[in-house]
Formats: C-alpha cells, structure tokens, sequence
C-alpha cells in the first residue's frame, strides 16, 4: 500500500508541477517598447482548433500583433465542441478580459453566450467564421465575394470568354454562397459564358465526385467546372479522369490545400485555385482590436484579401 | 461506524475534499503569480456551478446505473436528441410559453421512451449494458440528425434560454437545477427503498433477486431516470446555445462517467454515493475552469485531466484497503 | 525425526489490532497426510498464506528440507516445493486440461517460439497416469466436472515436483463418489512419498485419510495427535475448547397440521414429480447426492426458477409463485446454499442485509425509516448473538457462522411461515453450527415449517423428524427419524431398492 501512496502522491504533484511551466506568463510578453499603458489589455481568444495549418498560421500572426500593440492574448481552441467553447467564453468573461476574439464551432449555438458577453460591455470579434444573429463588434474573414469573382475572372480568360459551367456546389454554407456569388457576379461580363448547371457536392470528395457525374452525364458541351472547395474539385477531377474527359473539361477550386496545389503543379486539369491568408485574418483581426480600444469606428464585415494560385504561381513560388 | 456526521463525512469524502482544496489553492496561486484576476470568488463558484450544471444534472443518473452494476453510453446522444426535440418542436409550434414547456415533455417523455427500450434489451433479452446501451448510442445519435436533416435548429424564441441563462436572484436557472436534481438524488439513493435496492443489485444481482427484490423493475427505473436525466442535461444545453445541435455530446458519456468514478463510485456495482458524484463533478469542473483560466490550452488540459483521474482512483483504492 | 520436509516452528503474524498467529507449530513428514483443523478464524488459512508465501511472518522460523527458508512469494513457495490447492480453482476455464497443467511452462519445439502440442500432451498424459487419473487431456476445463478440476490442480501440483501439497477443503463441493477418488489419489500420493496439509470442516475424513492432526483455536497453536490416539469428541473439544454438550440439540416437537404441500411438481432437466408437504412441528430433510435436483426443487418452490408442472399449496390454498417476490409475499423464504452470492450483499452492511427482504415494512412516506431499521437489526444481533462489532459492519468481514445468521435474520425478519434452508451449515465451524441447530429447533417451537436440504448426513440423521430422499432428478424415497440410518440413506441416493424396510 505504500507503493500506492507513493503513486498517488507522484500523480498529483506531477500534475501540480506541469501546471506553472506550460502556462505562458502573459506579463513578461509584454514588450518593453509598448506604451506604458495603466493596465495592460488583455484579449481572450477562443478558436476552432489548434489541428489545422490554417489555425496555426492564424494564431502565430495574432501572437505577433498582440506582441506589438502590447496586449496580453489568452488563446483556448474549443477543438469543434460548442458547449466547450461556450465555457471558455465565460471563463474569459469572468476573468474581465477587454476584448473577446471567437472562432465559432457552431455559429447559431454561440450567439447567446457571445450576446451575453456583449451585453456586459466586453467588444466580441469572430475571426474566419461569422456567428448568426450576434452582437458582434467586427468579423474578420476571407474576403468570399472577392476570391469567387476572382477565380471567375481567372476561368473566363482560360475559356477566352466563352463555354458552358457547372458549380459543385454547397449552398447551405454561408461562405460558399458569397463565393458563388462572386464567382457569378464576374461572368456576368462575359455573355457568352453559360452557368449550366448547379450540383449539390456537399464540400465532400465521394459526394463531389458524384455529382460532379451527374453533371457530365447531363452536360455533352461542358467546358470546366468550379469546385467550391479543394475537396469539390479533387472529386470533379477524379469524376473527368474517370470518363476521361480530362484533356477537354478544365477546373478551378479554391483553399489552396497542399494536394491541390500539388495536383495544379502537376499540370492536370485542375488549372487555379483561390488561396486565404490567414495570418493576414490573424494580423488583422488585432489591428481591428486596437482600433476599436483607440476609440476608432471599425468596419462590421472586415474582408481580409485573397489571391489566386496557378502552375505559373506555383512555379515561381518554388523558385 | 461513527455517530458523528461531521466525521463521518470526512471519513468518506476527505480525500476527495482535500483534491478540491488544493486544486483551489494551486489555481489561486498561479493567478497570482500571473497577476490576473483572483481565481477564488462567488462569482467564480457559480460559474464553475453554472458549467458543471449540465455534465451534473446527467451524472446523477449515471451514478445510479453504475452503481446498479450496469454503465449508460447514451447519455451523449440523449444530450444532442433532447435539445434537437425541444428546439424543433419550439420553432413549430409557435413564440408561447407554451410551445417551448410542451417540447421539454416531449423530450423527457422521448428520453423515458428511450431508457425503457435501453432496458428492455438489458433485463428482457439479458444484453450487457455496454452492448445495449452502445447500440442506444448510435440509434440516438442518427435519430437526432435525421428528424433535423443534420441542421441544427435555431430560430427559436428568445425565451428558450429560461433553462440555460435565465437567473432567478442572481443565481443562474442550471445552477439551481442542478442543486435540486443532486438533492432528489441523494434522497432517493440513501433514504428510499428503490435506492437501497439500486444498491442491493449491484452488489450481487442474484442475492438481491432472492430476497424479492424486483431487479428488472429497479433497472428499469435506473435507466429510464438516467435517459430522462440526459435530456434534462440537454435541453440545458439546446437552452445555453438557443439552438438545438445534433452534433453536440459527442462523447459527454464520458466526462460524465469520469465525475462518477472519482467521485468514489464502484464500476462494478454495489458501492458509491450521490455526495461522491457531486464532489468529483466539481473537482473536474474546477479543473477545466481553472485551467482555462491560467492559461493552460486544451490538449494539456486533457493530459492533466486525465491524471487527475488516475489520481483519485487510486486515492479512493487506497483508502479502500 | 529429522526426516520432516517441513517445519513451522513459533510462527507468529500479527495484524493491526489482532494476533492472526501465536506461536503457530505444524511439521510435515514425507507420505504423510497432516490434517489441520480449527473453526475460522483459528487462524489456519494465515498459517497456509504464510506458507504459501503470500503474507510474511513476523516471528518464528520455517524450514523445509532441514534447511531454513524465508519465502518471499508464492513463486518462490512454489519453487521450494510448495503448492496450494485452493477450494477456488486457479484455472483458467477455456483451456484444456494440459494447457491449465503447463501454463506459463509451455514446452516449445526447440529456438522457435511455438508449442510443442504432442510433448505437452504426452507429458499432461504422463503426469495424469502418474496420479492414476484418466481424464481427456484436450478437454477444456470449463467441461470437467468439479472433482476433474481438483485432479486437474494436483496434477499441476505435481508437474511443479512438489513435496508438499496444502489442500483447503478440498472435499466442500465434491459428491460422496468423487470423495472416494480424492481419497484414492491422496492415498497414491501419499506412497510417492508428497506430504500434505489437509483443511477440512468434515471430521469424520481426518479419521478416513489421515496420519495426525493439528488444532488451532483463536491463532492459537493448541495441540499436534496422531489421528489413532484421538477421538472426534476429542478433536472438537479442542476446537471449541469446551465440551459440546451435544452435536445434534434435536428438540422433539408434537407435529401440528400441514401447512405447505408439493404435488407433482416438475422442471424439465432437473426434476420430475415430485411431491412433498410440511407440518407445523417439524423439520424435514431432503437429501441425495449433488446433482440429484434437491437445491433446483427449492429454487422452484421459492419462485427462483419456472415450474413445467405441478402445483404448490400453503396452509390449504393453491398459490401460485412466479418469483421470490411472490414466494416472499406468500411467507416462503429460501437460505441459498451459496452465501455468499446468492444470500448476501457482501459490500453491504448487517443492517442493510437483515432488512432488505422486507424493507416494505419500514417504509413510511417513500422514506426508509433508519432508527427502526437500526432497532430491529440490533435486535437480531443480540438474539441471534451475531458476533458483529457494530450493526454497519460490512457482511463481506463476518465468519462464515455469523454471514448464515445475517441470512437467517433476514427470513427472521419477513416473518417466513415457511424456510428452506440450503445446506445451512456448509463452510461454517462446529461452535456455530450447534448454534443454528438451536435457532431452528426454536423456529419450529413458533410455529415456522424447516425444510432441510443437506449433504452432510450426520446432519440430516441428527435434525430431521423426516427425510426425504432424491436420485437422478426424483424423490426416491422417505424415510422417519425412527427408520433412518446412514446406509438406507445411501441406498436410496444411489438408486437401490431398500431391502429392509418394510
């Protein structure tokens, strides 16, 4: 039984010692060069995810600005649980954060709490994702319209002006409506290019992949296809390659994930994809912060750019 | 053994009281040390209250199965299929009052329904729980996406937070659900006959049949209470959010077991109380309010979570022999 | 005498509060059966897990082989030469016979890690024949009756070369038959020279098999007899370190009217036709051999398992039980054989187990009424004199004796017409017995119906007004506390036809 104790006893100061040294001390990041403010602003953050490439970018940025503008950021990932992030957003609010940046895992379920938190004079910034019916100071997000309108612009010069389209679509996402309706409002300039058809791929390979089909089935003149997400396109090019249309049908997607990337540099038929920047989100969501404590107005809907990739880019890029 | 309460409550429950004292102090310490807010307050006890509301109001129930000898993995699922019930219903029928009080009887009537079937299969058909309330699990979940078509429905009235952010003199509504459900708990668990025979069973299933008690009618009872439980939990939750998700609860069951193991309750049956969960509820609570409040991210959250419970059981092993 | 293989001399073990072991003497010579005797709580079992290396002595010395040892494990008992035969098997039940034999010691076909099955099996063979016992090698042991495990054990026992065999009632589940082929292999044993420490409640079987007997009393070491100098009267004396005014305190009482009656009662697979009633005054035996059906013809009577036919009448009335509610509710109470998982919730207390069968009773607003519960159960304690420290005790820490009364208290309390009592003094010492003998002489004085089931014949001849006997599944025989002798018993739980009654 002294064994047991021992362990018990080796458990808890384990845990009670790993506690202070993982835990960044806010104080001492401040940097000597900000203005000596009375108290320091701290900024509580709770996103998404800590998972994925995009977030790590997004965050890395924050850190940076926060450092320079001499806020003390507390971050918290609630990794896809809303109730988690509902708690974490409390916790902020109780320990009298000045500003709360959110990265909704369900932008209906969080408007309660983010109105709460609103409600008790704490400013409330989404950051990539926008929260439904919430009082939020400002959203920082990708610029959606931009990068459809874009890629539309990119895929018309690829037709010279003219040719049929197909969209693997998802039109319940709130960001891929704006994307289409860039994407659309772009062709509108060129009157010899047709929308033909609109498939519901769900933003899902296997699910892409079979309207993507569908739509080769029903269309014999298709000239390309606009994939709403990689996944969307990846599936497209799986569908063209399938029925070996890859030489006569061309694709545009958009993310910019490394496959896709790959997939363009290897000069298939996927020619250009729309990228984010999320260290730009990142960046920009703490300017807006610090303008909104200096006492500027700031922008509902802040769109942060996009660009777009093709093998040429790509190319370069490595270079 | 010994008359006086007092002792007799620190006799059961000291270490695990001695677990939240030092988690506050250490917590205390690091803020601090830090120099942000102090953790200790009332403000920060209702919070934690506030966030253990939900996990608590199932764990009661959960208590009552284990220590029945069987285990509840539905209890997720109930979360999510009882909030989507609620929300769905609300949303149909209209702003009243009304609407939203007739979806939480349909709810719990849902989650009674389903605790019965959970039952059914374990006491009828002598399915291990595990199996029996796994299968639940799954059903549960694709049933609360597919009468939302995976959507989850938000455009309720704004009074469906009653339950989850209304307060009522300065002490949020979960909050005072969640004393009163722990309360009906313990009361029933120590002082009733269908406690006593909840107990009975899950000390040896076979003694206890022999000395007439009716085990399949107990069991019954023990997972209808736990489902009905669950839904209760999750209409707190579909509250909190105004919304009803089919996505959330994903694996609540197990936090939820976790606050009933270390608050000293048997996995094998027979031996735990409703003080214990309650303990062991609040020293997780302030171990995940504490930790976000130091700063610490949530994968070394969860590392240390998982000592802590390693921690306890052992505590409560020793403290056995 | 230096030819002892084994000599425990001065052992002492305390406990936290208790001396487990005072001064513990027991040696062993080579082909020698040492039977060890004691009620529990004497101190016997830590005497044994002291030897088998599971707990260390504080005091004393122990050598084997002349030499002096310090064991340190049960691994290293076993090297020493020591092996356990618990009345729990250490088996593991989907294996065969030769894998539970060589677990862990496999033989392996030569720089490959597979199993050599032929030599495994052949060896298994070779051990088994050593003992004489012929059993399937391949068969798995959850397949083998309760006796072929035991073999099964010893047989392990030997493959470790073991000389010395401590055996822990190894004859409680064993039938009258397989009993006998305990004995013979014991006896084979004994001329390969293995000595053994034989625990065992049954006195009469230290008079059978063996060569001397210790007697401990309260972790006393009290006295070592050769087994043909004593007398069992002797024997209990020393265990109980009185006399025992009489064994059997059979109290005579006028038979009253027929309160329950049995007729044609059947359950496909265990029983057929059988018929029975009680009267008040009396306490009537139902014996045969294990297996023949007595325990699953009171499971039935008590609700505990479904009736293919037959009907059971209480007090004039045909009722019908589907459960042990029913059958509680109708005053019926059955004492399960298995204490310990049928009759008690060991991790619950005294006061939780006497009142459990009829918690209704204390009932009053949905609420458990605590301090008439605590009455009660105090109550029953002292009547019963359940030797408890207090009422919250923990069922799991009581002698075997005291576990039975808890039980009994429990019928006590539903206020059973009726009791059946499941071999009621099974596991329990000799003291204890005598003490249930005269609480159920006083049952009967109440007007409460005993229905004895019993394998220990002594038992079932000493308390019994009747006896009713059964073979293969039905009631073979009935015979009155006149007419009953041990051989017509046997003769009726074998099948044979009884030559001599008339």
């Amino acid at each position: 039984m002294r064994n047991l104790h021992l362990v018990a006893f080796a458990l808890l100061v384990l845990c009670g010692g790993c506690s202070p040294s993982t835990t960044p001390a806010p104080s001492t990041t401040a940097p000597a060069d900000s203005a000596p403010a009375p108290k320091q602003k701290t900024i509580g953050a709770s996103l998404l995810t800590q998972g994925h490439q995009f977030y790590r970018d997004l965050v890395a940025a924050m850190e940076d600005e926060a450092k320079k503008q001499g806020y003390a950021l507390r971050i918290q990932y609630a990794e896809f649980q809303s109730p988690k992030q509902i708690n974490q957003i409390e916790t902020f609010v109780q320990q009298g954060v000045d500003a709360l940046i959110v990265a909704p895992c369900d932008s209906a379920g969080i408007a309660p709490t983010i109105n709460d938190a609103a409600s008790k004079g704490i400013p409330v910034f989404t950051a990539d994702i926008a929260a439904h019916n919430a009082n939020v100071t400002s959203h920082i997000a990708s610029d959606n319209v931009l990068g459809g309108k874009l890629i539309g612009e990119y895929l018309a010069k690829l037709l010279n002006g003219k040719g049929n389209i197909a969209i693997i679509d998802n039109a319940e996402v709130a960001s891929v409506q704006e994307r289409v309706a860039g994407f659309e409002e772009a062709l509108k300039a060129f009157p010899e290019i047709k929308i033909v058809q609109k498939a519901p791929g769900y933003g899902r390979r296997d699910k892409a992949m079979r309207a993507a089909q569908d739509v080769i089935q029903a269309q014999s003149d298709l000239n390309a296809i606009f994939g709403i997400n990689d996944d969307s396109a990846l599936g497209a090019l799986a569908a063209l390659e399938s029925a070996g249309l890859q030489d006569k049908v061309i694709i545009v997607g958009y993310d910019g994930t490394p496959e896709a990337r790959d997939t363009i540099r290897a000069g298939k038929a996927l020619k250009a994809d729309t990228v984010q920047h999320p260290e730009e989100i990142g960046k920009i969501t703490i300017q807006t912060i610090a303008d909104h404590f200096a006492g500027k107005p700031v922008q509902k809907v802040v769109p942060v750019r996009v660009d777009i990739i093709d093998k040429a880019s790509l190319d370069a890029e490595q270079k | 053994m010994s008359r006086n309460p007092a002792r007799a409550f620190f006799v059961n429950y000291g270490y695990l009281l001695i677990a939240l004292v030092l988690e506050c102090v250490v917590f205390e310490f690091l803020a601090r040390r830090q120099g942000i807010k102090p953790f200790l307050s009332f403000d920060t006890l209702l919070l934690v209250l506030n966030q253990s509301a939900i996990y608590g109001v199932a764990s009661v129930g959960m208590t009552f199965v284990i220590i029945s000898g069987g285990i509840d993995l539905s209890v997720g699922s109930l979360i999510a299929f009882g909030g989507v019930i609620c929300a769905l219903i609300t949303q149909k029928l209209g702003a009243g009052w009304n609407a939203m009080i007739f979806g939480w009887f349909v709810a719990i009537a849902a989650g009674i329904g389903t605790g019965s079937f959970s039952a059914l299969f374990i006491t009828r058909f002598q399915i291990p729980p595990f199996i029996a309330t796994l299968a639940v699990m799954s059903t549960i979940r694709g049933l609360g996406f597919l009468i939302v078509e995976g959507k989850p429905v938000f455009d309720v009235p704004e009074r469906y937070t009653f339950l989850g952010r209304y307060l009522v003199a300065g002490i949020p509504i979960g909050v005072i659900i969640l004393i009163f459900v722990f309360i009906i708990g313990g009361v029933l668990l120590n002082s009733t006959r269908f406690g006593r025979h909840v107990r009975a069973i899950g000390g040896s299933e076979e003694s206890a049949r022999l000395s007439g008690v009716p085990v399949d009618r107990v069991k019954w009872a023990v997972y209808c209470m736990s489902s009905a439980l669950a839904v209760l939990a999750g209409l707190m939750l579909s509250s909190k959010m105004k919304s009803g998700d089919p996505t959330v609860g994903v694996g609540d069951e197990l936090q939820v077991i976790a606050a009933v193991v270390v608050g000293g309750t048997s996995l094998t049956g027979g031996r735990g109380t409703i003080m214990g969960t309650f303990l062991g509820l609040i020293i997780i609570a302030v171990l995940a309010t504490g930790l976000t409040w130091i700063g610490m991210e949530s994968f070394g959250q969860q590392v240390i979570l998982g000592i802590v419970i390693l921690a306890a059981v052992l505590l409560d092993r020793i403290k056995r022999t | 005498m230096g030819e002892f293989v084994l000599e425990m001399r001065d052992v002492t073990k305390r406990f936290p509060g208790v001396v487990a072991v005072k001064n513990g003497n027991l040696d062993l010579r080579p082909g020698e059966v040492h039977c060890l005797v004691g009620e529990n709580g004497a101190g016997k079992s830590t005497l044994m897990k002291i030897l088998a290396g599971a707990q260390p002595l504080d005091a004393g010395t122990i050598k084997i082989a002349e030499e002096d040892v310090h064991i340190t494990s049960p691994h290293h008992a076993q090297q020493l030469g020591i092996s356990m035969i618990y009345q729990e098997f250490n088996l593991s039940p989907y294996l065969s016979v030769a894998e539970n034999i060589f677990l862990g010691r496999e033989p392996r076909i030569p720089k490959t890690p597979f199993i050599n099955w032929k030599k495994m099996y052949a060896d298994a063979r070779e051990i088994l024949g050593r003992i004489r016992v012929n059993l399937d090698v391949r068969k798995p042991v959850n397949e083998c009756s309760v006796a072929q495990q035991q073999m099964v054990e010893i047989a392990k026992a030997i493959s470790f070369n073991s000389k010395i065999i401590v055996m822990d009632e190894p004859s409680a589940t064993l039938t009258d038959h397989e009993l006998e082929a305990l004995f013979e292999l014991i006896k084979t044993l004994k001329r390969q020279g293995i000595g053994m420490i034989y625990i065992s409640h049954r006195l009469e079987e230290i008079f059978t098999i063996g060569n001397r007997v210790t007697v401990m009393r309260d972790g006393e070491y009290i006295a070592t007899k050769q087994v043909c100098d004593v007398t069992r009267e002797d024997i209990i004396r020393m265990m109980v370190g009185r006399d025992l005014t009489q064994e059997f305190p059979k109290e005579i009482f006028p038979r009253g009217k027929e309160r329950l009656r049995v007729d044609g009662l059947s359950r496909k697979g265990a029983f057929n036709n059988v018929s029975l009633s009680l009267h008040e005054g009396e306490i009537v035996g139902l014996t045969g051999l294990v297996g023949a059906g007595r325990t699953e013809v009171a499971r039935a009577i008590f609700g505990a398992d479904a009736i293919d036919a037959g009907t059971i009448t209480l007090d004039g009335k045909a009722i019908t039980v589907k459960s042990p509610q029913d059958a509680i509710r109708q005053g019926i109470g059955l004492l399960t054989e298995d204490r310990k998982h049928q009759g008690l919730i060991l991790g619950m207390s005294v006061r939780e187990n006497t009142t459990l069968a009829n918690l209704r009773s204390l009932v009053k607003f949905l609420f458990v009424n605590r301090a008439k519960e605590r009455q009660i159960t105090s109550e029953f304690v002292k009547e019963l004199q359940i030797k408890t420290p207090h009422i919250e005790q923990t069922a799991q820490n009581l002698s075997g004796g005291n576990q039975q009364k808890v039980v009994l208290a429990k019928w006590l309390f539903t206020e059973s017409k009726i009791l059946i009592f499941d071999e009621p003094t099974r596991g329990i010492d000799v003291g204890a017995k005598v003490e249930i003998y005269k609480l159920m002489n006083e049952l009967v004085r109440k007007g409460v119906c005993i229905l004895m089931i019993s394998s220990e014949l002594p038992e079932v001849l000493g308390m019994c007004d009747r006896i009713l006997v059964m073979h293969e599944g039905h009631i073979a025989g009935e015979l009155s506390r006149e007419d009953a002798t041990q051989e017509r018993v046997m003769q009726l739980a074998t099948g044979q036809r009884l030559a001599d009654v008339a």
